[in-house]
């Protein structure tokens, strides 16, 4: 057969958490000390970790008020296209879950990396994620596995364990560093549907106000809500001592795109046959970020060249 | 203090203020290294971890910002063509008296009946009531300058209203009138509190004229995370460096509701007096010895940790000379890259992925089995870096062999503490402090060769 020329193009969007260190904490930091972000006691350390979908973790780290302001973690496909046209072959990638899956030699899942400008830069948003394997699975409605696609980059092909502190030039991961930082996107910012920065935060410090009178009201009537108060005490410091630092980041994009060097497979019938010999092709950004509640959005696709059944 | 009449007595001034802000800093991260890192029954609440975590904030950020004080002295010192300064004094067993904070200097202009000051000794103390009131004092602006309403009790010899008593009341009356014997002889400074220098300091910026050379060493460093570092190139620069430093330390010139490091230790401690009243079993910090020095640590391993810690504190004090006599602008940047990769390496990656991550196994660490006690780095200086910081255009602190081979050592010496780990908790961190090494390594070979690594475009 003729190798595919056309794409199948799953587009991909959604709320991320990575409850990651700031500097000037250590990038390995889990509890948060000189940062903006920080693990309360009630919540687990801090990991680092890119999450698309809701688990254990999210689902008992994620802060108030993200699901009154209509924030919930789920990176899903929301449309499909063959050649630029809606695809609508049965069945199909429409709704699968997104994942980044694997883990580092640190971490125990994949992570921006720089390691307060020793590898990526802070000043530039210039941040490699690293592992890349990257997955899209759609289920039955019984739970069973439906479809299941999966896409690794490797940093270095040639040594694919080979880690990125072990690397003494940054050439050599290029392709893997964003193409592009934007520090205030219009996409961005209508994704999470927030284009005032400063509006958002003065809301999110009087949702913690008002949660403090009233912790402070329970308190007077002989409750034991001292730790509550104090980890919104925490969080309101953090927005007025950071300031900007934590505002600006709202409307923050940083997009990467590349070929995808490493095994690619398909499980399940996707309508046709996906061509895995050759380079898959990503691209994305994270962005929106929310340092209080350490969430953003995510939104990409990813090309596939595919020859209808 | 006398006004200051030559570049010569500007200079010894300016070094002096680099021995303040120096000390203080080393202090300040001594202190904020103690602080707990979880809550710990019996000792620290999860609730009243909460406030331990924002006194980290602030102490981390005075730190920073002290940091940030002495980039300013050794850019005034450049700017005027003298070298720069990052030699300091050993802290020893005693701690260590500054002209600047002793009782006799301090308490120079009371009259009979007034609150005595009390002589501050530079000391690595874990964060404690005392420290704190320490802490306050040492950035306390004069008596007479403190703001209407602000209760200065702590700041001098007044146990009875404090409820306190801060110790080493018993100074000499007479005091050198130089930190350092070695220095010049060009001028007869009286010691004063370190307003006072930094407005002496000022005033010779306004009226010496000639000092500034054509071309100074310019250190291009990120405003970021409250620390805002210009070039020093001129006396208009000059002078707004000494109004930030007095601005951000005792709050000068600046309303009392805005940040100064004074209103911030004070805040702490009245907060930290109230947990105390609550709770007398609170204990925030680890308990760190007093002082500590190598031969203190009897577990050999801890003992290895402590000196390796405070030998990357010295290899990153080599860099800071090398690049502070040598730095060029960005926009003049050819090979040999060598400022460019020591400034690349200097700041964030070595102060926040080395020293930092060093001291906070450290800390954790007992110095002997049993024993409740452990150390953060003294940041000692060993005779023969001392001798290389008092020279920083030796040719040694210009070649990029000299901090290739320190770095590598340090390396190496981490890599073998990973070894000899006693727990994996310790071994893992150490391992990520490794790994980080390894490639600071790498990048200060890179970038000399090769320049910063260019960044994507960014719209």
């Amino acid at each position: 057969m003729t190798a595919p020329a056309k794409l199948l193009t799953a587009r991909f969007q959604g709320y991320f958490m990575c409850r990651i260190a700031v500097d000037p904490d250590p990038t390995n930091e889990p509890r948060g000390r000189s940062g903006y972000t920080m693990a309360l006691p009630s919540e687990d350390p801090l990991d680092q970790v890119i999450r698309l979908q809701p688990d254990d973790y999210v689902r008992k780290n994620l802060r108030a008020p993200a699901d009154k302001i209509g924030i919930s973690v789920g990176v899903d496909v929301t449309s499909v296209t063959f050649d630029g046209k809606p695809w609508t072959g049965s069945p199909n990638l429409l709704g699968a879950h997104v994942r980044l899956l694997g883990r580092g030699d640190v971490f125990s899942g994949p992570v921006f990396v720089s390691r307060n400008n020793v590898i990526g830069s802070d000043d530039t948003m210039a941040f490699v994620i690293a592992p890349f394997e990257l997955a899209l699975d759609k289920q039955t409605a019984d739970g069973g596995s439906l479809l299941s696609l999966r896409a690794v980059d490797y940093v270095n092909p040639a040594k694919p364990d080979q880690q990125l502190w072990e690397i003494a030039d940054p050439a050599t991961y290029a392709r893997r560093l964003p193409v592009s930082f934007d520090g205030s996107s219009l996409e961005a910012m209508q994704a999470i549907s927030v284009f005032d920065g400063y509006a958002y935060f003065r809301g999110r410090r009087a949702f913690l106000q008002d949660e403090i009178a009233r912790l402070q009201a329970e308190r007077a009537k002989g409750r034991d809500v001292e730790q509550a108060i104090q980890e919104a005490t925490s969080r309101l410091y953090q927005l007025e001592f950071w300031g900007d630092r934590v505002i600006n980041k709202l409307g923050f994009r940083l997009a990467w795109e590349f070929d995808v060097n490493g095994p690619q497979s398909v499980e399940g019938d996707l309508g046709g046959e996906a061509a895995v010999d050759q380079p898959w092709h990503v691209r994305f950004w994270f962005g929106g970020w929310d340092g209080d509640l350490m969430v953003g959005y995510m939104r990409g696709d990813l090309s596939i060249p595919f020859e209808p059944g | 203090m006398d006004p200051i009449r030559t570049r010569e007595q500007l200079v010894d001034a300016l070094m002096d203020a680099g021995d303040v802000e120096h000390q203080l800093m080393v202090q300040y991260l001594y202190a904020g290294f103690s602080l707990r890192r979880d809550p710990m029954p019996g000792k620290c609440t999860p609730a009243q971890y909460e406030h331990v975590r924002r006194w980290s904030s602030t102490l981390f950020m005075i730190a920073r910002q002290e940091m940030e004080h002495l980039s300013f002295v050794n850019e005034m010192l450049t700017a005027i063509g003298a070298p720069p300064h990052f030699n300091r004094e050993n802290i020893g067993k005693e701690g260590l008296q500054s002209p600047y904070f002793s009782a006799a200097t301090l308490a120079r202009e009371a009259s009979e009946g007034d609150l005595v000051p009390i002589s501050l000794r530079y000391a690595f103390n874990r964060f404690s009531v005392r420290t704190v009131a320490r802490f306050v004092c040492g950035e306390s602006p004069p008596y007479a300058d403190l703001p209407h309403g602000v209760d200065p009790f702590w700041c001098f010899d007044c146990p009875d209203a404090a409820g306190f008593r801060l110790e080493q009341e018993d100074e000499p009356k007479t005091l050198p009138a130089r930190l350092h014997a070695d220095r010049n002889e060009h001028m007869e400074i009286a010691a004063g509190n370190v307003q006072e220098l930094y407005e002496a300091i000022a005033d010779a910026f306004r009226t010496l004229d000639g000092i500034f050379v054509t071309d100074p060493a310019e250190v291009e460093i990120p405003v970021e995370y409250n620390v805002f570092v210009f070039p020093v190139t001129d006396r208009a620069s000059a002078l707004a460096a000494v109004d930030l430093i007095l601005k951000q330390g005792e709050g000068l010139g600046d309303p009392w509701n805005l940040d100064s490091h004074f209103r911030r230790f004070m805040e702490i401690y009245y907060e930290y007096q109230r947990l105390l009243t609550a709770d007398r079993g609170f204990d925030p910090a680890y308990k760190l010895m007093t002082n500590p020095l190598s031969g203190d640590i009897r577990d050999g391993f801890v003992r290895e940790l402590f000196d390796t810690a405070n030998d990357a504190y010295v290899v990153l004090l080599l860099m800071l000379a090398g690049l502070y006599a040598r730095a060029v602008p960005a926009s003049q940047d050819r090979y040999p890259h060598f400022a460019t990769a020591l400034s690349q390496m200097a700041f964030a990656p070595a102060m926040t992925m080395i020293i930092r991550p060093l001291n906070e196994v450290l800390v954790e660490l007992p110095i002997d089995r049993g024993s409740e006690y452990s150390v953060g780095s003294s940041y000692f200086i060993p005779e023969g870096d001392q001798a290389l910081l008092a020279n920083p255009l030796d040719a040694k602190l210009g070649d990029i062999r000299t901090m290739l081979t320190r770095w590598e050592e340090l390396t190496a010496r981490i890599a073998r503490l990973v070894a000899a780990a006693p727990d994996p908790q310790t071994r893992s961190s150490l391992e990520y402090i490794r790994q980080t090494s390894h490639r600071i390594g790498l990048n200060l070979r890179q970038i000399y060769q090769a320049g910063a690594y260019p960044k994507f475009v960014s719209t």
